[in-house]
């Protein structure tokens, strides 16, 4: 029987019973509030820190191409995603047969790789440039302290062919040098970011609170540069360069009528998938646009332009060349074995490249032929630099394109003497660009173009943008004294220093001059003896010019009694005449006779 | 008009009981309880579906990034294999011979 005193231990116990329940859940909530409410953000932030990854997403680099002649292109930088393989060598118990097994799939040397893990403490880097075939099969060995990492590398399918108007990219990812330097912003593209919540193995899982910011790919580009004349200048450029035992050369071929450059090559070269092979980083310059140098002869043709054009002398005017003149306190003389004479004809000048007729011809531009004056020096600096724009930057698309140095007669290098030099192209620097560019103005009729060598850009999104041919000055000289000069110039194939050229073109007309240039001494004034730069500046037909090329050849050695056999004509004019020849045949271009 | 018809007709003045359904406060509980359950089964299948897709998602962007890797690398060979050095080594290049004179049609 139930008393009430046991009621009231009853009630009693569940009294306290509720209480104790009632503690603990007002400590819960308590704690709840604590922790979800006051410590909300703290909680939160360490949560999304654990649980959420940052992720780049590289952008595809831009892609390259170049012409194949028949309105196709053909690709020359491209980007590939490889692996790299890499050991942990704390968890590699067995090295050699792991190095034996991993080199049988790559190719590599087994025991180059048990020497990296040997020497590596928690990463050695096995092999790059892994191919997903091979990274397949190194997967499936499931080796202990063996991993392999995705790595893009930019792959030049055609080798060392036009390397340096490429440049390469750099274990970075940037790139250096040439084009690949030049365009590198829009090359490279913006990585994207995701920040994503990831599973206890790190691997992203697709939620709604992932952020997503996609990478913009890299803009790609269709160069100028034609593969099959690339190819052909560079093996006459190379075979050359070997023959006369040069130290290095270069050529530029170029459309006269647009500026669009068909081939820009230099030898020794290098091959940008291998481009840390390259011990004399002078192999990574494109000579044509990166080097300024002292042209020598070649100048004498705009030398020769000013006067035509201001009309102060023509192609019948003679003076007497008595062989050297006297310039202030210089005695200035024509080359060796240049023998002085009465009556020589300003055409005469260039066939024979007399230094002294391009010295008369500042003084004609002065309007006096018995000396020179500042207005005629003035003339000649505003004929080289407006007129055919030296000493400016071409504009060319490469990443070391140089102005050159023109001084201006103002200044007191501008002396009598300096342009006495730079009427012949010594005292003074330009660019092979340049040069090319400035015969392309006589070439076509008289429109200085901007040199180029992107002709289309791909944008990311499918279209494709081509480049506008631009003139940058119209009227650079007279027609008639383009007709005059153009004249001059192919007497000088004919009959003067640039005959190999004609003899291998038979009935083609063909303009244009050498120039055999002093190399100035690096260790202080004057010149290097014995060592010169050849380089011979033209174009063809010279009726309708297709193409507009210079050749250049650095100190040859070549052994033969004649002291002249190192000159330009014997180096670079044979490399213009075959090249000639083969362009003539590539563009189908019919003899005029 | 029919017999049957007729008898409906006849029979819809007859007094009808209406139906009641009263629930007590247990089986209110258990119907609350029940439908919670059930609401939380439905959101869990669902989470875990989300989570299943991600992981195909993953799986699928996987196979996606596999494929455009493999397209890169033939892409490249195939740029090799066209490359003017492959194409002046091939077979066919070297049963060519070089053009001496070209005629040209007036």
């Amino acid at each position: 029987m139930v008393t009430a005193s046991d009621t009231l231990l009853q009630r009693r116990r569940l009294a306290i019973l509720s209480g104790l329940l009632l503690l603990c859940g007002g400590l819960l909530v308590t704690r709840l509030v604590y922790l979800q409410i006051l410590q909300h953000s703290k909680y939160l932030a360490e949560a999304t820190l654990e649980q959420t990854r940052k992720y780049e997403i590289p952008a595809r680099r831009g892609e390259l191409y170049v012409q194949d002649g028949d309105g196709t292109t053909s690709p020359i930088a491209l980007d590939q995603t490889l692996s790299v393989l890499y050991a942990d060598p704390r968890y590699v118990a067995d090295k050699a047969g792991a190095a034996a097994k991993l080199a049988a799939i790559t190719g590599g040397s087994a025991a180059s790789y048990v020497t990296a893990m040997d020497n590596g403490i928690e990463y050695a880097k096995l092999a790059d440039r892994v191919t997903d075939d091979q990274a397949t099969k190194i997967k499936k060995l499931k080796l202990a302290g063996i991993g392999l990492s995705n790595q893009d590398y930019r792959v030049y399918p055609e080798g060392s062919l036009a390397a340096q108007v490429l440049g390469f990219v750099n274990s970075d990812g940037a790139g250096q040098y040439g084009v690949e330097q030049y365009l590198n912003a829009k090359l490279a593209g913006v990585p994207g970011r995701l920040a994503a919540k990831t599973d206890t193995h790190g691997i992203p899982i697709a939620t709604a609170d992932n952020i997503e910011k996609p990478a913009q790919d890299g803009t790609s580009y269709v160069l100028t540069i034609d593969r099959n004349i690339q190819a052909e200048a560079e093996r006459e450029l190379m075979a050359q360069v070997k023959k006369v035992n040069a130290q290095s050369g270069s050529i530029v071929i170029m459309d006269p009528n647009t500026g669009a450059v068909r081939a820009m090559a230099t030898y020794p070269t290098f091959d940008p998938n291998n481009y840390g092979r390259v011990t004399d980083y002078r192999d990574f310059m494109n000579q044509p646009s990166d080097d300024a140098f002292e042209p020598g002869s070649g100048m004498k043709v705009f030398t020769m332009a000013a006067g035509l054009d201001q009309g102060k002398v023509n192609p019948d005017t003679t003076y007497d060349d008595p062989g050297c003149y006297q310039v202030d306190d210089r005695k200035v003389c024509n080359a060796a074995g240049d023998k002085p004479g009465p009556n020589k004809s300003m055409t005469m000048v260039l066939r024979d490249s007399l230094n002294t007729g391009a010295m008369f011809v500042l003084r004609m531009l002065g309007g006096n032929p018995n000396d020179f004056t500042l207005a005629g020096k003035n003339t000649l600096f505003n004929y080289f630099t407006k007129h055919f724009g030296f000493g400016e930057r071409s504009g060319v698309e490469q990443m070391g394109d140089q102005a050159g140095v023109i001084p201006a007669a103002s200044n007191a290098a501008g002396n009598n003497v300096t342009y006495a030099n730079m009427t012949f192209g010594q005292g003074m620097t330009v660019t092979m660009m340049q040069m090319v560019d400035a015969m392309a103005a006589v070439a076509n009729g008289g429109k200085l173009v901007q040199p180029y060598l992107v002709d289309a850009v791909m944008n990311p999104d499918g279209t494709t943008t081509a480049t506008a041919p631009k003139v940058v000055k119209t009227h650079v000289m007279t027609a008639t004294a383009i007709a005059q000069l153009t004249q001059m110039l192919e007497v000088v194939v004919q009959h003067g220093s640039g005959y190999l050229a004609g003899v291998e073109n038979p009935g083609y007309a063909i303009a244009g001059k050498t120039g055999t240039a002093q190399i100035p001494d690096p260790k202080g004034q004057g010149y290097l003896v014995g060592k010169n730069i050849g380089s011979f500046l033209g174009f063809a037909p010279a009726n309708n010019p297709k193409f507009v090329m210079m050749v250049r050849i650095n100190e040859p050695a070549v052994q033969c009694d004649d002291a002249q056999c190192g000159y330009a004509e014997y180096t670079t004019v044979p490399v213009f005449g075959d090249m000639s020849k083969w362009l003539f045949k590539y563009y189908g271009i019919p003899p005029r006779s | 008009m029919t017999t049957a018809t007729l008898t409906a007709r006849r029979n819809q003045n007859l007094y009808r009981q209406p139906a009641t359904l009263q629930l007590g406060p247990n089986s209110a509980t258990f119907v609350v309880i029940a439908l919670i359950s059930v609401l939380a089964l439905l959101y869990l299948n669902q989470i875990t579906k989300t989570g299943a897709f991600g992981y195909e998602v993953t799986d699928l962007t996987s196979q996606r990034d596999q494929i455009a890797a493999q397209k890169q690398e033939l892409g490249v060979e195939a740029a090799r294999l066209q490359s003017i050095a492959a194409t002046a080594s091939s077979k066919v290049a070297a049963g060519m011979v070089p053009t001496t004179t070209v005629s040209y049609a007036k």
